[in-house]
């Protein structure tokens, strides 16, 4: 069986400097992989590459068995790969409810027509509505986007890839910038979805080791834009190297 | 509900009730107003259309367009160009001709231009205009400037239009068709992408919106309504000149806009009524009214960025007086300014990637 996702030897320079290099990497159907690794590393930019928003600068990416080097992110989106950002990304202007309407409109084949009203589509308010229950947002579900606060924005954007209902859900750090209760209620959550959407590809990135125990079966370190170790939990978490790139920078 | 109710869900409370304030309005203007007041209102209603259709692109997609009177151009050329070889075909079919020319124009100019971005688009638009409005001197049948006269006398259907009254009433129907087709727009599945789009083109495309299909067809639907703009004025006037491809007709239009507001979908049509009648009263006193205009706008952005779509929310917010008004983020088609704690930089892709 082909992998879901696969790099083949691919690069990414900012204006010559790299942030990737000539990485390998596959993801089959179903993986929970976790990359983890210090900041700087190339994660987001991996990420980057896979959602399509960063072109290699050499080397390939493919997507269940096709080459999508060259498909830029819509495309790829409509393919079936749905992210977060490291920083949340919203619609400034448009409320918490507006922006799940607008993901679960985005996340069909067809969504968005000019000559569908919103209310003629009850199908795709009442997932988002109920998305947004089960985020646990709808007390917020008429406020501005642009003035949420940091640990809601994650959430929501993250609640906006869900019902996209992905085949591939790229989560780039998504507890980053939460408190450490928030962190653990939203770890919680992501566990839960994790169980629930078996069929779904996640990778996630992160930088704390009990989210990645708890969720992740497979992890990749990276560091200085390569693949250090790939391997089970348990073995990269023990790993010599791991130990090294995290207790010699006193991070967690 | 039949299937066209549902689809147009236009019969709904507030529908009705925009309905028939509107019929109100178009059946008791020329109770009013006589003469040249009541064609200084038909006037009106022709930039109504033009500053919505402006608002399409600017407001709603967030494209800055320093051309739009390329399109209201088009639209009054193409519409003498037809009268003058076969007068005798109806104004609406006019009309719909106008529209499809600029529409087919803008969208192959957008495929082009907007492989460029931000200003450089701006400044294309411009150079459209502004190359359109040289054609008109140097094409022998475009006229130059001397342009075309006595357009009137046009059919709508099969009669010919001879009054005030008469153009008054046709041009309302045709602004308010316009409109309500701009309404169902805005609030399509299509109007929430160009939202989306405005608010964050990245982020639309990680979404997986087409970006780029989004803002041609934004570009067309803006120009083609601008064209029916001006060739009902071109219909309304009877006359046609370079000068309605003008830089001060595009920039004419954006005054419109941001006097009215964007937030709102109502907002242009305000700022068009007010743009023009403001125009015809000041220039009853003095010869240039621009000095005015260019006051009158200086003063609103600095007391109301939102506009004046945006004054009762915030007279309701000061009488209320807990605290400084909320203001919502201005939606006048410049990205969100985010900040970035990890210092990336928020559109942090390739430039190829939205291609
Ligand atoms: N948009 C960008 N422009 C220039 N350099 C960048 C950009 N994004 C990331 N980088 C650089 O690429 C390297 C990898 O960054 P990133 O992929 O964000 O790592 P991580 O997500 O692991 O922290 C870093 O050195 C970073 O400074
Ligand atoms: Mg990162």
């Amino acid at each position: 069986m082909t992998a879901m996702v696969e790099l083949r030897a691919a690069s990414k320079a900012y204006q010559g400097v790299p942030a990737v290099q000539a990485v390998d990497l596959e993801v089959q159907r179903g993986e929970r992989l976790a990359i983890i690794g210090p900041n700087g590393a190339g994660k987001s930019t991996l990420f980057g590459m896979i959602a399509g928003e960063h072109r290699p600068t050499e080397g390939s990416v493919w997507f269940n068995g096709k080459d999508v080097t060259t498909h830029h992110s819509s495309r790829r989106a409509r393919a079936g790969i749905s992210r977060t950002f490291q920083v949340a990304r919203l619609m400034p202007t448009m409320t918490v409810r507006e922006n799940l309407f607008l993901a679960a409109l985005t996340g069909q084949r067809q969504g968005i027509r000019f000559w569908d009203a919103l209310s003629t589509r009850p199908d795709v308010t009442e997932e988002a509505e109920a998305a947004m229950v089960a985020a646990g947002l709808a007390d917020l579900s008429d406020v501005l986007a642009s003035s949420l606060a940091q640990g809601a924005r994650k959430t929501l954007e993250m609640a906006m890839a869900v019902v996209q209902k992905p085949t591939l859900l790229l989560l780039d750090e998504p507890t980053a910038g939460m408190g450490y209760d928030d962190a653990r209620i939203a770890t919680k959550q992501l566990g839960a979805l994790l169980e629930e959407r078996r069929e779904m590809t996640i990778i996630l990135t992160a930088h704390d080791m009990e989210v990645i125990h708890s969720l992740a079966e497979r992890v990749v370190l990276m560091a200085n834009g390569k693949v250090v170790l790939d391997g089970s939990p348990q073995y990269v978490a023990d790993h010599a190297v791991t130990k090294e790139l995290y207790l010699g920078r006193g991070a967690s | 509900m039949t299937t066209i109710g549902r689809r147009f869900p236009v019969v709904t409370r507030s529908g009705v009730h925009v309905l028939i304030g509107f019929a109100v309005v178009a059946v008791l203007m020329p109770v009013f107003f006589g003469g040249s007041p009541l064609f200084t209102w038909t006037t009106a209603a022709v930039w109504v259309l033009f500053a919505m259709s402006t608002s399409v692109l600017f407001g709603w997609t967030g494209l800055l367009s320093f051309g739009q009177a390329a399109f209201f151009g088009i639209g009054a050329y193409t519409m003498a160009l037809i009268h003058e070889n076969r007068p005798e075909t109806p104004g609406l079919v006019m009309l719909l001709a106008a529209a499809l020319v600029a529409a087919v124009v803008a969208a192959v100019f957008a495929l082009f231009a907007l492989r460029t971005s931000g200003a450089e688009f701006a400044i294309l638009t411009l150079v459209l205009a502004q190359v359109l409005w040289l054609l008109t001197y140097r094409v022998s049948w475009l006229k130059g400037e001397d342009g075309f006269h006595g357009l009137f006398s046009v059919n709508i259907i099969s009669n010919p239009l001879t009054s005030d009254l008469d153009l008054w009433y046709y041009t309302i129907a045709v602004v308010g068709f316009c409109v309500w087709l701009l309404w169902l727009l805005h609030r399509s599945t299509a109007g929430m992408a160009m939202r989306a789009v405005r608010d964050d083109p990245w982020r639309s495309a990680a979404l997986g919106i087409n970006v780029r299909r989004v803002q041609v067809c934004a570009f067309a639907v803006s120009a083609a309504l601008s064209a029916v703009a001006g060739a009902l004025l071109a219909q309304g006037q009877g006359v046609v000149s370079p000068g309605m491809l003008s830089f001060a007709i595009s920039g004419e239009i954006l005054v419109a806009c941001l006097i009215g507001g964007m937030s709102r979908f109502g907002g242009p049509i305000l700022g068009a009524i007010v743009l023009i009648w403001s125009q015809t009263l000041i220039s009853n006193l003095l010869h240039d009214s621009s000095m005015f205009v260019g006051l009158l706008l200086l003063v609103i952005v600095i007391a109301l960025p939102q506009g004046l779509v945006s004054l009762p929310g915030r007279v309701r917010n000061r009488r209320r007086a807990s605290g400084p008004p909320s203001i919502p983020p201005a939606p006048t088609g410049s990205l969100a300014d985010e900040s970035v704690p990890d210092g990336s930089p928020v559109s942090a892709g390739d430039e190829e990637a939205l291609r």
